[in-house]
């Protein structure tokens, strides 16, 4: 699914948060977003799945103005993962991954077992299918972050935006999720803090101050000139030749 | 309970658990009657309700037909009605604001509710049952809209709004005093502070008729809207993501919520812990999901009532005590231990 964003805007009081940000992303395609904290990454996506109240410009879903969709056509196309959700139900791993399925349901169409395997489909996806009765509350908080994603699986949209999927997941979960997200045969848009996991995105896009100050193939963007500019860092490229590919190494400025 | 109860098809769900739960309220409400001052045998209970629902003949002691069907068969409807809708609207009120603590009572929905129906009779502009309710509405609109932007304005978090409710209920039960001070004569003002505590001695078939289609219509309104109390469990925005459309759900909710408040708070009074207390056992009897959790309250809160209105004319002989102290004294220590079980939760 394409997604057209045409200067996008957001203003908290006086304050731009984000400014004039204008970014197609490409059917299939995993783009990923990075920049430093309250860079505007999680607002910007935000405006993208049409979360934002008041936001400005506009988001075009395959040249359909998201504005001219319902909230429940915008979610059969778009899940979205949010950068912290709790809650105080006292509900199950399965419940909560069951809530994906709310856009698909109605009176007239109830939850049924092609509802039942996709949720466990989903749970098996993020390694959690052994663990479905388990309260929310006594979860962990990278057990929590797998469960959310669940849920937006369970949701099977066209557009996956996820705010720090990788937060608070150890390392192996970290690569087995970049891994099933990047195989999904959907597009994915995500905020990343990990500048190495950025560099397997298809594109990437940089924040910096609300504005999109750059965006193209990592190898392009990911140039130690603008890492030093944005995070002030500096990078060095390694060569790992076991699977010929590039790391970064930093050290601060 | 499994999950299967909850996806099953519908027909199959309303039979397993909708016939059981006519049941159980269809004998809550032969106790009402049954129970009282003077218990009246089941036989003559029987026979006075069907010389009345299709003209039996049965002879009875004109007395007791007149107790049984005037007086305590609306008087156990009304109590089944606003138990119903006085506990589905803690449910709706949880969900939305995702607190615990919200309920119509403490948010001063209910404060509200009486300020209106207060204002309408001394002031005399509308009057008759109408006239009462529709004050009562607005009360309890204005207080929901008072209360809600003060918490806002306060920052919007969950011990906000309780502090909102409790000014907003201050504020509201103050021009309810005023208004009585200043307005009502010596017997209004008796018959208005007993009316306030909650009292179902004047309830009448009339009264019937506004409370009961008000909660089966609250209880639709609520069960319609089951999944989408379930997709506010992570927020609002949560709920947006998964296709709620936010704003309508919570005005149609809101307004379910105050019309059932309004309408039980202008017949009965104000009547605390109910859309408290009722909701939280519920959740630990058929788990967090609305669609369960939606008709259990329903029927627990109507039975609830029932039962403490029965309380209420047996407890002391002789003597009526408002169903609102007997409610308290049973949902005050339950509403104790919903702050401890909260508290070893964080
Ligand atoms: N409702 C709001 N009111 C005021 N300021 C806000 C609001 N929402 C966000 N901000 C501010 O906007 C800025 C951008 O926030 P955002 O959450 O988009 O940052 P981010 O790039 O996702 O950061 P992080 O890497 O820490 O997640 C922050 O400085 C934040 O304080
Ligand atoms: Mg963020």
């Amino acid at each position: 699914m394409k997604l057209t964003a045409t200067s996008l805007g957001w203003r908290a009081g006086s304050r731009a948060i984000v400014e004039d940000v204008s970014v197609q992303i490409e059917p299939g395609e995993t783009f990923g977003l990075i920049g430093p904290n309250g860079s505007g990454k999680s607002t910007l996506l935000k405006l993208l799945a049409g979360l934002a109240k008041r936001g400005k410009g506009t988001v075009h879903l395959d040249d359909r103005p998201l504005a001219d969709l319902s909230r429940r056509e915008i979610a059969q196309s778009i899940a979205f993962v949010e950068q912290i959700a709790d809650t105080s139900e006292r509900l199950t791993v399965r419940d909560v991954v069951e809530l994906g399925r709310t856009p698909w349901l109605s009176a007239l169409s109830p939850f049924d077992d092609h509802d039942r395997s996709i949720v466990m489909d989903a749970l098996q996806a993020v390694d959690m299918a052994d663990m479905v009765d388990q309260a929310w509350a006594t979860l962990s908080g990278g057990e929590r972050q797998r469960v959310q994603i669940a849920r937006a699986l369970a949701q099977r949209p066209r557009l996956l935006i996820l705010d720090e999927p990788t937060n608070h997941l150890d390392i192996h979960h970290q690569m087995t999720l970049l891994q099933l997200v990047s195989r999904l045969p959907i597009t994915i848009v995500m905020a990343l803090h990990d500048l190495n996991q950025a560099m397997n995105c298809d594109r990437v896009g940089v924040m910096q101050s609300g504005r999109l100050i750059a965006c193209g193939p990592p190898a392009e963007v990911l140039t130690p000139d603008r890492l030093a500019e944005v995070f002030r860092i500096r990078a060095t490229p390694l060569f790992d030749p076991t699977d010929d590919s590039t790391v970064l190494h930093f050290h601060c400025l | 309970m499994s999950d299967a109860a909850l996806t099953r098809p519908l027909h199959r769900g309303v039979t397993l658990w909708g016939v059981p739960g006519i049941a159980v309220l269809t004998l809550a409400i032969l106790a009402g009657v049954i129970i009282g001052e003077t218990p009246l045998p089941i036989p003559t209970v029987a026979a006075a309700l069907a010389n009345n629902l299709w003209d039996a003949g049965y002879v009875i002691d004109p007395i007791d037909a007149g107790i049984i069907w005037s007086y305590r068969l609306p008087r156990t409807l009304v109590a089944a009605a606003c138990g119903a809708g006085l506990a589905l609207s803690g449910v709706v009120l949880q969900s939305l604001v995702r607190n615990a603590l919200a309920d119509p009572y403490l948010l001063g929905v209910s404060a509200g509710a009486g300020a209106g129906a207060v204002t309408v009779t001394v002031l005399g502009v509308g009057g008759g049952l109408l006239g009462i309710s529709t004050g009562s509405f607005i009360g309890a609109a204005l207080a929901f809209g008072v209360v809600s932007l003060l918490a806002r304005a306060a920052g919007g978090g969950p011990a906000q709004l309780v502090l909102a409710g409790i000014a907003g209920s201050q504020l509201f039960n103050a021009v309810t005093s005023f208004l009585i001070a200043k307005s009502a004569n010596a017997e209004q003002a008796r018959g208005i502070m007993f009316w306030l505590l909650g009292n179902l001695s004047g309830v009448r078939w009339p009264d019937v008729s506004l409370a009961v289609p008000t909660a089966v219509l609250g209880f639709f309104v609520c069960l319609w809207f089951a999944r989408a109390m379930d997709a506010f469990s992570f927020g609002a925005t949560s709920a947006a993501a998964l296709g709620i459309p936010v704003r309508r759900v919570q005005i149609a909710l809101i307004g379910a919520v105050t019309l059932m408040t309004a309408a039980m708070v202008s017949l009965v009074g104000s009547i605390g812990f109910v859309g408290l207390v009722i909701p939280h056992a519920m959740r630990y009897v058929v788990g967090p999901r609305h669609v369960r959790l939606v008709p259990a309250t329903a029927l627990a809160g109507a039975v609830f009532l029932i039962a403490a209105d029965i309380a209420s004319r047996v407890l002391i002989p002789g003597q009526v005590v408002p169903i609102g102290v007997v409610t308290a004294l049973v949902g005050a220590p339950g509403f104790a231990l919903i702050l401890i079980h909260n508290r070893s939760r964080v």
